[in-house]
Protein backbone atom coordinates (compact mmCIF):
# COMPACT_ATOMS: atom_id res chain seq x y z
CA UNK A 1 0.00 0.00 0.00
CA UNK A 2 1.18 3.60 -0.97
CA UNK A 3 -0.13 6.60 0.63
CA UNK A 4 -3.41 7.21 1.17
CA UNK A 5 -5.23 11.20 1.15
CA UNK A 6 -7.92 12.19 3.48
CA UNK A 7 -9.83 14.91 3.01
CA UNK A 8 -12.78 16.40 4.57
CA UNK A 9 -13.63 19.07 6.95
CA UNK A 10 -13.21 18.96 10.68
CA UNK A 11 -14.70 15.93 11.42
CA UNK A 12 -11.63 14.34 9.27
CA UNK A 13 -9.11 16.72 10.81
CA UNK A 14 -10.20 15.65 14.02
CA UNK A 15 -11.79 18.38 15.76
CA UNK A 16 -12.29 17.52 19.73
CA UNK A 17 -10.18 14.26 19.56
CA UNK A 18 -7.87 16.06 22.21
CA UNK A 19 -10.22 16.12 24.86
CA UNK A 20 -9.25 12.26 25.54
CA UNK A 21 -5.81 13.07 26.10
CA UNK A 22 -4.52 13.68 29.48
CA UNK A 23 -2.96 17.05 28.46
CA UNK A 24 -3.86 20.56 29.93
CA UNK A 25 -7.01 21.78 27.89
CA UNK A 26 -9.93 23.90 28.24
CA UNK A 27 -13.53 22.53 26.92
CA UNK A 28 -15.85 24.62 24.38
CA UNK A 29 -17.62 26.87 25.52
CA UNK A 30 -20.50 26.00 23.41
CA UNK A 31 -21.09 23.10 20.75
CA UNK A 32 -19.30 25.51 17.84
CA UNK A 33 -16.77 27.46 19.89
CA UNK A 34 -13.73 26.75 18.25
CA UNK A 35 -10.29 28.67 19.69
CA UNK A 36 -7.45 27.93 17.68
CA UNK A 37 -5.01 29.28 20.02
CA UNK A 38 -6.07 27.16 22.75
CA UNK A 39 -4.87 24.52 21.18
CA UNK A 40 -0.97 23.54 20.85
CA UNK A 41 0.88 21.20 19.47
CA UNK A 42 1.06 18.46 21.32
CA UNK A 43 -3.25 18.70 21.25
CA UNK A 44 -2.97 18.41 17.68
CA UNK A 45 -0.32 16.01 17.09
CA UNK A 46 -2.45 13.77 20.10
CA UNK A 47 -5.56 14.81 17.65
CA UNK A 48 -3.73 12.87 14.74
CA UNK A 49 -3.59 9.54 16.84
CA UNK A 50 -6.82 9.11 17.17
CA UNK A 51 -8.20 10.08 14.10
CA UNK A 52 -9.78 7.52 10.88
CA UNK A 53 -6.88 8.49 9.00
CA UNK A 54 -4.43 7.20 10.96
CA UNK A 55 -6.24 4.12 12.39
CA UNK A 56 -6.72 3.42 8.44
CA UNK A 57 -3.25 4.35 7.67
CA UNK A 58 -1.57 1.92 10.50
CA UNK A 59 -3.79 -0.98 9.87
CA UNK A 60 -2.19 -0.87 6.22
CA UNK A 61 1.23 0.01 7.52
CA UNK A 62 1.28 3.28 5.34
CA UNK A 63 0.86 6.51 5.87
CA UNK A 64 -1.62 9.99 5.61
CA UNK A 65 -1.82 13.03 4.00
CA UNK A 66 -4.08 15.23 5.65
CA UNK A 67 -5.19 19.03 5.39
CA UNK A 68 -2.99 21.12 7.53
CA UNK A 69 -5.85 23.62 9.19
CA UNK A 70 -9.04 22.57 10.70
CA UNK A 71 -12.38 22.88 8.80
CA UNK A 72 -13.03 22.15 5.12
CA UNK A 73 -15.75 22.21 2.43
CA UNK A 74 -15.36 20.03 -1.04
CA UNK A 75 -13.91 23.10 -2.63
CA UNK A 76 -10.96 23.47 0.11
CA UNK A 77 -10.50 19.44 0.08
CA UNK A 78 -9.76 19.46 -4.19
CA UNK A 79 -7.58 22.51 -3.79
CA UNK A 80 -5.69 20.82 -1.11
CA UNK A 81 -4.83 17.84 -3.43
CA UNK A 82 -4.53 19.90 -6.08
CA UNK A 83 -1.73 22.04 -3.93
CA UNK A 84 -0.21 17.92 -2.68
CA UNK A 85 0.16 16.97 -6.23
CA UNK A 86 1.32 21.22 -7.75
CA UNK A 87 4.27 20.92 -9.83
CA UNK A 88 6.21 23.77 -9.07
CA UNK A 89 7.38 23.44 -5.42
CA UNK A 90 8.65 26.66 -5.45
CA UNK A 91 4.97 28.97 -4.92
CA UNK A 92 3.20 27.37 -2.18
CA UNK A 93 -0.63 28.86 -3.30
CA UNK A 94 -2.16 27.44 -0.22
CA UNK A 95 0.56 27.05 2.58
CA UNK A 96 -2.11 27.04 4.86
CA UNK A 97 -3.80 24.05 3.29
CA UNK A 98 -0.42 21.59 3.26
CA UNK A 99 3.01 22.19 3.50
CA UNK A 100 3.98 18.78 1.88
CA UNK A 101 4.13 17.44 -1.68
CA UNK A 102 4.50 14.39 -3.33
CA UNK A 103 3.60 12.23 -6.82
CA UNK A 104 0.46 10.83 -7.92
CA UNK A 105 2.19 7.60 -8.22
CA UNK A 106 3.17 7.82 -4.38
CA UNK A 107 -1.09 7.49 -3.48
CA UNK A 108 -3.23 4.44 -3.44
CA UNK A 109 -6.04 5.90 -2.02
CA UNK A 110 -8.14 9.70 -1.94
CA UNK A 111 -10.67 8.96 0.53
CA UNK A 112 -13.33 11.84 0.54
CA UNK A 113 -15.78 13.42 3.57
CA UNK A 114 -18.10 15.09 2.05
CA UNK A 115 -19.05 18.31 4.47
CA UNK A 116 -22.24 20.55 4.45
CA UNK A 117 -22.94 21.14 0.83
CA UNK A 118 -23.83 25.01 1.60
CA UNK A 119 -19.81 25.77 2.32
CA UNK A 120 -19.14 25.55 -1.49
CA UNK A 121 -18.90 28.37 -3.69
CA UNK A 122 -21.72 29.30 -5.46
CA UNK A 123 -20.67 31.63 -8.76
CA UNK A 124 -23.16 33.93 -9.67
CA UNK A 125 -23.63 36.63 -12.25
CA UNK A 126 -25.90 39.88 -10.56
CA UNK A 127 -25.87 43.17 -13.00
CA UNK A 128 -23.21 42.11 -14.97
CA UNK A 129 -20.57 41.60 -12.13
CA UNK A 130 -19.59 38.20 -11.11
CA UNK A 131 -20.03 37.21 -7.37
CA UNK A 132 -19.53 33.70 -5.15
CA UNK A 133 -21.03 33.14 -1.32
CA UNK A 134 -20.54 30.22 0.42
CA UNK A 135 -23.25 30.41 2.80
CA UNK A 136 -26.82 29.63 3.17
CA UNK A 137 -29.64 31.95 2.61
CA UNK A 138 -31.05 31.04 5.77
CA UNK A 139 -27.99 31.46 7.80
CA UNK A 140 -27.77 33.50 10.69
CA UNK A 141 -24.21 34.72 9.96
CA UNK A 142 -22.85 36.27 7.14
CA UNK A 143 -23.14 38.82 4.51
CA UNK A 144 -25.63 36.36 1.65
CA UNK A 145 -27.84 39.72 0.66
CA UNK A 146 -26.42 39.81 -2.91
CA UNK A 147 -27.46 36.05 -3.03
CA UNK A 148 -30.78 37.05 -2.18
CA UNK A 149 -30.85 39.95 -4.98
CA UNK A 150 -29.55 37.27 -7.18
CA UNK A 151 -32.40 34.96 -6.10
CA UNK A 152 -35.04 37.44 -6.26
CA UNK A 153 -34.02 38.58 -9.56
CA UNK A 154 -34.44 35.09 -11.11
CA UNK A 155 -37.54 34.10 -9.11
CA UNK A 156 -35.37 31.23 -7.37
CA UNK A 157 -36.74 29.59 -4.46
CA UNK A 158 -34.30 28.50 -1.57
CA UNK A 159 -34.76 24.78 -2.98
CA UNK A 160 -33.64 26.04 -6.55
CA UNK A 161 -30.73 27.72 -4.66
CA UNK A 162 -29.61 24.56 -3.27
CA UNK A 163 -30.51 22.38 -6.33
CA UNK A 164 -28.18 24.19 -8.26
CA UNK A 165 -25.30 24.32 -5.92
CA UNK A 166 -25.92 20.49 -5.64
CA UNK A 167 -25.77 19.67 -8.89
CA UNK A 168 -22.59 21.78 -9.63
CA UNK A 169 -20.80 20.01 -6.82
CA UNK A 170 -22.29 16.76 -7.67
CA UNK A 171 -20.34 17.36 -11.34
CA UNK A 172 -17.08 18.33 -9.85
CA UNK A 173 -17.11 15.49 -7.42
CA UNK A 174 -17.46 12.75 -10.48
CA UNK A 175 -14.97 14.86 -12.62
CA UNK A 176 -12.37 15.29 -9.87
CA UNK A 177 -12.73 11.73 -9.12
CA UNK A 178 -12.22 10.16 -12.56
CA UNK A 179 -9.14 12.47 -13.06
CA UNK A 180 -7.66 10.85 -10.07
CA UNK A 181 -8.60 7.41 -10.86
CA UNK A 182 -7.15 8.07 -13.94
CA UNK A 183 -4.03 8.75 -12.39
CA UNK A 184 -4.26 5.13 -10.72
CA UNK A 185 -5.42 6.34 -7.50
CA UNK A 186 -8.39 4.42 -6.15
CA UNK A 187 -11.07 7.06 -4.70
CA UNK A 188 -13.37 6.63 -1.93
CA UNK A 189 -16.38 8.72 -0.67
CA UNK A 190 -17.94 9.07 3.06
CA UNK A 191 -20.59 11.63 3.80
CA UNK A 192 -21.23 13.73 7.06
CA UNK A 193 -24.68 14.82 5.47
CA UNK A 194 -27.20 13.84 3.57
CA UNK A 195 -27.17 16.78 0.93
CA UNK A 196 -26.36 14.40 -2.40
CA UNK A 197 -26.60 11.14 -0.88
CA UNK A 198 -29.47 10.63 -3.44
CA UNK A 199 -27.39 11.76 -6.01
CA UNK A 200 -24.68 9.31 -5.47
CA UNK A 201 -27.19 6.39 -4.81
CA UNK A 202 -28.53 6.88 -8.65
CA UNK A 203 -24.70 7.39 -10.23
CA UNK A 204 -23.19 3.78 -11.11
CA UNK A 205 -19.78 5.54 -10.68
CA UNK A 206 -20.26 6.91 -7.28
CA UNK A 207 -22.25 4.49 -5.70
CA UNK A 208 -19.26 1.83 -6.04
CA UNK A 209 -17.31 4.58 -4.44
CA UNK A 210 -19.66 5.68 -1.57
CA UNK A 211 -18.65 4.03 2.27
CA UNK A 212 -21.57 2.70 4.21
CA UNK A 213 -20.68 3.04 7.82
CA UNK A 214 -21.57 -0.11 9.49
CA UNK A 215 -22.27 -0.55 13.18
CA UNK A 216 -23.38 -3.70 14.78
CA UNK A 217 -26.10 -5.14 12.43
CA UNK A 218 -27.14 -1.54 11.40
CA UNK A 219 -25.29 0.20 8.14
CA UNK A 220 -25.87 4.00 7.53
CA UNK A 221 -25.27 6.03 4.44
CA UNK A 222 -23.88 9.42 6.73
CA UNK A 223 -22.09 10.01 9.54
CA UNK A 224 -25.03 12.41 10.62
CA UNK A 225 -27.01 9.11 10.74
CA UNK A 226 -24.75 7.11 12.76
CA UNK A 227 -24.60 9.99 15.35
CA UNK A 228 -28.25 10.27 15.59
CA UNK A 229 -29.02 6.81 16.56
CA UNK A 230 -25.96 6.50 18.73
CA UNK A 231 -25.14 9.60 20.59
CA UNK A 232 -21.62 7.88 22.08
CA UNK A 233 -20.64 8.79 18.35
CA UNK A 234 -20.59 12.54 19.50
CA UNK A 235 -18.05 13.99 21.90
CA UNK A 236 -20.51 15.47 23.59
CA UNK A 237 -22.82 12.26 24.27
CA UNK A 238 -19.85 10.43 25.08
CA UNK A 239 -20.92 9.82 28.53
CA UNK A 240 -18.59 6.49 28.84
CA UNK A 241 -15.35 8.52 28.71
CA UNK A 242 -16.29 11.87 30.16
CA UNK A 243 -18.63 10.81 33.03
CA UNK A 244 -21.41 13.87 33.26
CA UNK A 245 -20.28 16.73 31.83
CA UNK A 246 -18.35 15.81 28.60
CA UNK A 247 -17.18 18.76 26.42
CA UNK A 248 -19.85 20.71 24.29
CA UNK A 249 -18.42 19.40 20.62
CA UNK A 250 -20.43 17.98 18.28
CA UNK A 251 -17.73 15.89 16.72
CA UNK A 252 -16.81 12.50 16.28
CA UNK A 253 -16.19 10.97 19.46
CA UNK A 254 -13.21 8.35 19.56
CA UNK A 255 -15.55 5.25 19.14
CA UNK A 256 -16.83 7.36 16.02
CA UNK A 257 -13.75 7.56 14.24
CA UNK A 258 -13.19 4.05 14.93
CA UNK A 259 -16.40 3.13 13.31
CA UNK A 260 -15.09 5.43 10.35
CA UNK A 261 -11.67 3.74 9.86
CA UNK A 262 -13.18 0.19 10.22
CA UNK A 263 -15.35 0.77 7.81
CA UNK A 264 -12.82 2.40 5.37
CA UNK A 265 -10.13 -0.15 6.15
CA UNK A 266 -13.07 -3.36 5.27
CA UNK A 267 -13.80 -1.46 1.69
CA UNK A 268 -10.59 -1.17 0.91
CA UNK A 269 -9.43 -4.93 1.70
CA UNK A 270 -12.32 -5.77 -0.48
CA UNK A 271 -10.43 -3.75 -2.95
CA UNK A 272 -7.30 -5.96 -2.42
CA UNK A 273 -8.76 -9.39 -2.58
CA UNK B 1 -5.58 28.55 30.76
CA UNK B 2 -8.95 30.08 30.98
CA UNK B 3 -11.94 27.71 31.45
CA UNK B 4 -10.07 24.95 32.78
CA UNK B 5 -12.11 22.04 34.07
CA UNK B 6 -10.94 18.73 35.75
CA UNK B 7 -10.82 16.09 32.60
CA UNK B 8 -11.42 12.62 33.20
CA UNK B 9 -8.06 10.88 33.46
CA UNK B 10 -7.87 8.62 30.42
CA UNK B 11 -5.05 8.18 29.05
CA UNK B 12 -2.51 7.68 31.30
CA UNK B 13 0.92 8.56 28.96
CA UNK B 14 0.46 11.96 27.43
CA UNK B 15 3.14 12.59 24.44
CA UNK B 16 6.37 10.89 24.13
CA UNK B 17 9.83 12.68 22.98
CA UNK B 18 12.54 10.68 21.03
CA UNK B 19 16.05 11.48 20.40
CA UNK B 20 18.86 9.54 18.53
CA UNK B 21 20.34 9.16 15.18
CA UNK B 22 19.51 7.42 12.20
CA UNK B 23 18.20 4.50 13.90
CA UNK B 24 15.37 6.56 16.04
CA UNK B 25 14.89 8.33 12.30
CA UNK B 26 13.80 5.40 10.66
CA UNK B 27 16.90 5.22 7.96
CA UNK B 28 16.11 2.77 5.19
CA UNK B 29 12.48 2.13 6.18
CA UNK B 30 11.06 3.35 3.12
CA UNK B 31 13.08 0.48 1.14
CA UNK B 32 9.81 -1.63 2.20
CA UNK B 33 7.29 1.27 0.93
CA UNK B 34 5.66 -0.19 -2.41
CA UNK B 35 6.63 4.19 -3.34
CA UNK B 36 8.70 3.89 -6.86
CA UNK B 37 12.30 5.57 -7.17
CA UNK B 38 13.67 3.91 -3.95
CA UNK B 39 17.00 4.65 -3.96
CA UNK B 40 18.41 0.74 -3.29
CA UNK B 41 21.72 1.34 -5.59
CA UNK B 42 22.98 3.43 -3.45
CA UNK B 43 25.49 1.99 -1.37
CA UNK B 44 25.63 2.40 2.54
CA UNK B 45 25.50 5.79 2.36
CA UNK B 46 22.62 8.26 2.71
CA UNK B 47 20.67 9.36 -0.33
CA UNK B 48 19.49 12.39 0.91
CA UNK B 49 18.61 14.25 -2.27
CA UNK B 50 16.83 10.75 -3.97
CA UNK B 51 14.70 10.61 -0.80
CA UNK B 52 11.39 12.20 -1.49
CA UNK B 53 8.06 13.05 1.18
CA UNK B 54 6.42 10.14 0.40
CA UNK B 55 9.38 7.96 1.45
CA UNK B 56 9.99 10.15 4.48
CA UNK B 57 6.39 9.67 5.45
CA UNK B 58 6.31 6.28 5.01
CA UNK B 59 9.74 5.71 6.86
CA UNK B 60 8.11 8.07 9.99
CA UNK B 61 4.83 5.56 9.43
CA UNK B 62 6.69 2.21 10.85
CA UNK B 63 9.55 3.78 13.21
CA UNK B 64 9.67 2.49 16.45
CA UNK B 65 8.45 5.86 17.86
CA UNK B 66 5.37 5.42 15.80
CA UNK B 67 5.07 2.05 16.96
CA UNK B 68 5.24 2.79 20.72
CA UNK B 69 2.95 5.80 20.45
CA UNK B 70 0.80 4.34 18.43
CA UNK B 71 0.09 1.27 21.24
CA UNK B 72 -0.42 3.98 24.35
CA UNK B 73 -2.87 6.13 21.75
CA UNK B 74 -0.71 8.92 22.38
CA UNK B 75 1.41 11.01 19.93
CA UNK B 76 5.27 11.50 19.21
CA UNK B 77 7.93 13.71 18.57
CA UNK B 78 10.85 13.32 17.12
CA UNK B 79 13.59 15.96 15.25
CA UNK B 80 11.80 17.62 12.11
CA UNK B 81 12.80 15.59 8.80
CA UNK B 82 14.28 19.08 7.72
CA UNK B 83 17.35 20.13 6.66
CA UNK B 84 20.41 19.38 4.23
CA UNK B 85 20.05 15.79 5.63
CA UNK B 86 16.39 15.84 6.57
CA UNK B 87 16.90 15.51 10.22
CA UNK B 88 18.80 12.39 9.79
CA UNK B 89 21.31 11.21 11.79
CA UNK B 90 22.70 12.52 15.78
CA UNK B 91 24.81 11.93 18.53
CA UNK B 92 23.74 12.66 22.15
CA UNK B 93 25.09 15.70 21.99
CA UNK B 94 22.38 16.74 19.46
CA UNK B 95 19.70 14.66 21.09
CA UNK B 96 19.76 17.23 24.03
CA UNK B 97 20.54 20.56 21.79
CA UNK B 98 17.15 19.33 20.30
CA UNK B 99 15.05 18.71 23.19
CA UNK B 100 16.62 22.17 24.38
CA UNK B 101 15.32 23.78 21.30
CA UNK B 102 11.43 22.11 21.65
CA UNK B 103 10.91 23.56 24.92
CA UNK B 104 13.19 26.62 25.60
CA UNK B 105 13.61 27.92 21.50
CA UNK B 106 10.67 26.68 19.67
CA UNK B 107 8.31 26.74 22.84
CA UNK B 108 5.56 24.66 20.89
CA UNK B 109 5.62 21.90 23.71
CA UNK B 110 5.89 22.31 27.78
CA UNK B 111 7.35 19.57 29.81
CA UNK B 112 4.17 18.38 31.08
CA UNK B 113 2.87 17.82 27.79
CA UNK B 114 5.32 14.79 27.90
CA UNK B 115 5.17 11.65 30.12
CA UNK B 116 8.31 10.15 28.54
CA UNK B 117 11.72 10.66 26.66
CA UNK B 118 13.32 7.93 25.00
CA UNK B 119 16.99 8.57 24.36
CA UNK B 120 18.40 6.37 21.99
CA UNK B 121 22.41 6.11 22.36
CA UNK B 122 24.41 6.42 19.60
CA UNK B 123 28.27 6.04 18.94
CA UNK B 124 30.26 8.18 21.56
CA UNK B 125 32.75 10.01 19.45
CA UNK B 126 29.94 11.09 17.40
CA UNK B 127 30.04 13.95 20.13
CA UNK B 128 32.48 16.37 20.43
CA UNK B 129 35.84 16.32 22.93
CA UNK B 130 35.63 19.80 24.51
CA UNK B 131 39.08 20.51 26.07
CA UNK B 132 41.23 24.24 27.31
CA UNK B 133 44.47 24.95 25.79
CA UNK B 134 46.04 27.99 26.34
CA UNK B 135 42.96 29.53 28.00
CA UNK B 136 40.60 28.70 24.81
CA UNK B 137 38.30 26.28 24.93
CA UNK B 138 37.87 23.80 21.60
CA UNK B 139 35.61 21.55 20.79
CA UNK B 140 36.78 18.58 18.25
CA UNK B 141 36.06 15.18 16.97
CA UNK B 142 37.97 12.58 18.36
CA UNK B 143 38.03 9.95 15.02
CA UNK B 144 37.36 10.30 11.59
CA UNK B 145 34.72 8.40 10.95
CA UNK B 146 32.52 10.19 12.88
CA UNK B 147 32.80 13.59 10.58
CA UNK B 148 29.64 14.87 8.89
CA UNK B 149 29.84 15.14 5.75
CA UNK B 150 29.63 18.44 4.02
CA UNK B 151 29.39 19.72 7.62
CA UNK B 152 32.19 22.50 7.94
CA UNK B 153 32.40 23.17 11.28
CA UNK B 154 32.85 19.43 12.34
CA UNK B 155 36.44 18.64 12.45
CA UNK B 156 39.53 17.43 14.50
CA UNK B 157 41.87 19.72 15.59
CA UNK B 158 44.90 17.68 15.84
CA UNK B 159 47.49 20.14 16.38
CA UNK B 160 45.50 21.44 19.62
CA UNK B 161 44.36 18.06 20.71
CA UNK B 162 48.19 16.79 20.30
CA UNK B 163 49.66 19.82 22.34
CA UNK B 164 47.07 19.13 25.29
CA UNK B 165 47.38 15.78 25.30
CA UNK B 166 51.49 16.33 25.26
CA UNK B 167 51.17 19.17 28.07
CA UNK B 168 48.62 16.94 30.49
CA UNK B 169 50.69 13.89 29.76
CA UNK B 170 47.41 11.87 28.18
CA UNK B 171 47.64 8.97 25.37
CA UNK B 172 44.90 9.00 23.12
CA UNK B 173 43.07 5.80 25.15
CA UNK B 174 43.12 8.23 28.00
CA UNK B 175 41.37 11.38 26.03
CA UNK B 176 39.05 8.46 24.46
CA UNK B 177 38.43 7.40 27.88
CA UNK B 178 38.01 11.09 29.54
CA UNK B 179 35.53 11.37 26.72
CA UNK B 180 33.28 8.89 27.20
CA UNK B 181 33.15 9.89 31.14
CA UNK B 182 32.54 13.16 30.37
CA UNK B 183 29.47 12.18 28.19
CA UNK B 184 28.42 9.99 30.63
CA UNK B 185 27.87 12.94 33.28
CA UNK B 186 26.58 14.55 30.35
CA UNK B 187 23.96 11.80 30.08
CA UNK B 188 23.45 11.19 33.44
CA UNK B 189 23.32 15.16 34.50
CA UNK B 190 20.27 15.65 31.52
CA UNK B 191 18.68 12.93 32.66
CA UNK B 192 18.57 14.06 36.60
CA UNK B 193 17.31 17.05 34.80
CA UNK B 194 14.13 15.48 32.91
CA UNK B 195 12.88 13.81 35.71
CA UNK B 196 12.82 16.67 37.73
CA UNK B 197 10.18 18.31 34.96
CA UNK B 198 8.69 15.02 36.06
CA UNK B 199 9.18 12.96 32.65
CA UNK B 200 10.43 9.40 32.72
CA UNK B 201 13.15 8.62 30.68
CA UNK B 202 14.43 5.24 28.86
CA UNK B 203 17.48 4.68 27.43
CA UNK B 204 17.99 2.39 24.22
CA UNK B 205 21.44 1.69 23.48
CA UNK B 206 22.75 1.18 20.13
CA UNK B 207 26.41 0.60 20.68
CA UNK B 208 27.21 -0.16 24.00
CA UNK B 209 29.80 2.82 24.11
CA UNK B 210 28.66 4.83 27.72
CA UNK B 211 26.58 1.95 30.22
CA UNK B 212 28.51 -1.02 29.87
CA UNK B 213 31.74 0.93 30.85
CA UNK B 214 30.12 3.17 34.06
CA UNK B 215 28.30 -0.86 35.61
CA UNK B 216 29.68 0.85 39.18
CA UNK B 217 26.79 2.91 38.53
CA UNK B 218 23.41 1.18 38.85
CA UNK B 219 21.72 4.41 38.10
CA UNK B 220 20.63 3.90 34.40
CA UNK B 221 19.37 0.18 35.33
CA UNK B 222 15.45 0.88 35.77
CA UNK B 223 15.84 2.96 32.64
CA UNK B 224 18.22 0.95 30.59
CA UNK B 225 15.47 -1.11 27.89
CA UNK B 226 16.70 -4.39 27.62
CA UNK B 227 15.92 -6.10 24.04
CA UNK B 228 13.60 -8.91 23.98
CA UNK B 229 13.82 -11.40 21.00
CA UNK B 230 13.23 -15.09 20.57
CA UNK B 231 13.32 -15.65 23.94
CA UNK B 232 16.93 -14.20 24.37
CA UNK B 233 17.81 -10.11 25.87
CA UNK B 234 19.95 -8.01 24.45
CA UNK B 235 21.32 -4.90 26.46
CA UNK B 236 22.38 -3.07 22.27
CA UNK B 237 20.75 -2.98 19.22
CA UNK B 238 24.09 -3.79 17.88
CA UNK B 239 24.09 -6.94 20.20
CA UNK B 240 20.74 -7.40 19.10
CA UNK B 241 21.21 -6.79 15.16
CA UNK B 242 24.92 -9.11 15.22
CA UNK B 243 23.48 -12.16 16.78
CA UNK B 244 20.38 -11.65 14.37
CA UNK B 245 21.82 -10.83 11.01
CA UNK B 246 18.31 -11.08 9.14
CA UNK B 247 17.36 -7.89 11.36
CA UNK B 248 19.12 -5.61 8.79
CA UNK B 249 17.59 -4.20 6.27
CA UNK B 250 20.66 -5.63 4.01
CA UNK B 251 19.85 -8.90 4.93
CA UNK B 252 16.59 -9.00 5.16
CA UNK B 253 15.94 -7.50 1.57
CA UNK B 254 18.51 -10.01 0.35
CA UNK B 255 16.86 -13.11 2.41
CA UNK B 256 12.90 -12.32 2.31
CA UNK B 257 12.57 -9.80 -0.79
CA UNK B 258 14.97 -11.07 -3.41
CA UNK B 259 16.77 -7.32 -3.62
CA UNK B 260 20.69 -5.91 -3.15
CA UNK B 261 20.85 -2.92 -1.32
CA UNK B 262 23.49 -2.11 1.76
CA UNK B 263 21.51 0.00 4.24
CA UNK B 264 23.02 -1.77 7.43
CA UNK B 265 20.36 -0.19 9.48
CA UNK B 266 17.53 -1.82 11.40
CA UNK B 267 14.72 -3.38 9.55
CA UNK B 268 10.98 -3.15 9.87
CA UNK B 269 11.33 -6.41 12.17
CA UNK B 270 13.82 -4.79 14.06
CA UNK B 271 11.78 -1.72 14.55
CA UNK B 272 9.04 -3.53 15.55
CA UNK B 273 11.24 -5.66 18.21
CA UNK B 274 12.78 -2.10 19.80
CA UNK B 275 8.99 -1.07 20.10
CA UNK B 276 7.67 -3.66 21.85
CA UNK B 277 10.98 -3.77 24.02
CA UNK B 278 10.02 0.07 25.07
CA UNK B 279 6.41 -0.59 25.38
CA UNK B 280 7.50 -3.76 27.36
CA UNK B 281 9.75 -1.33 29.73
CA UNK B 282 7.08 0.96 30.06
CA UNK B 283 4.46 -1.03 31.41
CA UNK B 284 6.69 -2.03 34.14
CA UNK B 285 6.85 1.20 34.87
Amino acid sequence: MKGIIFCGCSFTWGQGLYYYSDLDVSFPKNQYYYDRDLINDAHLNYAKTLRYPRLVANHFNTFEFVKLENGGSEDESFEFIDELFRENKLIQKFSHITKEKCEYNDIDYIIIQLSQLYRNKLYFELDGVNHFTNISPRSNYGNYETLLKWMEVNNFTYKDWENILLERQYKRLVEKLKFYEEKGIKTKIICWEKDMIHLIKNDPFLIKRHIQLGYGNEHFDTIDQLQKKHKEMVIEFDYDFFGDSPPLDHHPSKLCHKVIADNIIKNIEKDLK
Amino acid sequence: MNNLLSIKKINEIKGILFGGCSVTWGQGLYYYSDLENLPFNCGYGFPYDRITQSMVDYKNSIRFSRLVSQHFETFEVCKKDEGALLGNGGSEDETFVFFDYIFDVEKKYKYQDFSYIIIQLTNTFRSDFYFNLDGINYKTKLHENNLYNNVKKDTIIKDKLEKFCEINNFTFKDIEDIHINNQYNKLKQNVLFYLEKGIKVKILDWTGDLLPKNKHDNFFDDKHVVLNFNGKSYDTILELMDVNKDLTIKNDLSKNYGIFCEDVHPSKECHQIIADSVIKSIKNN
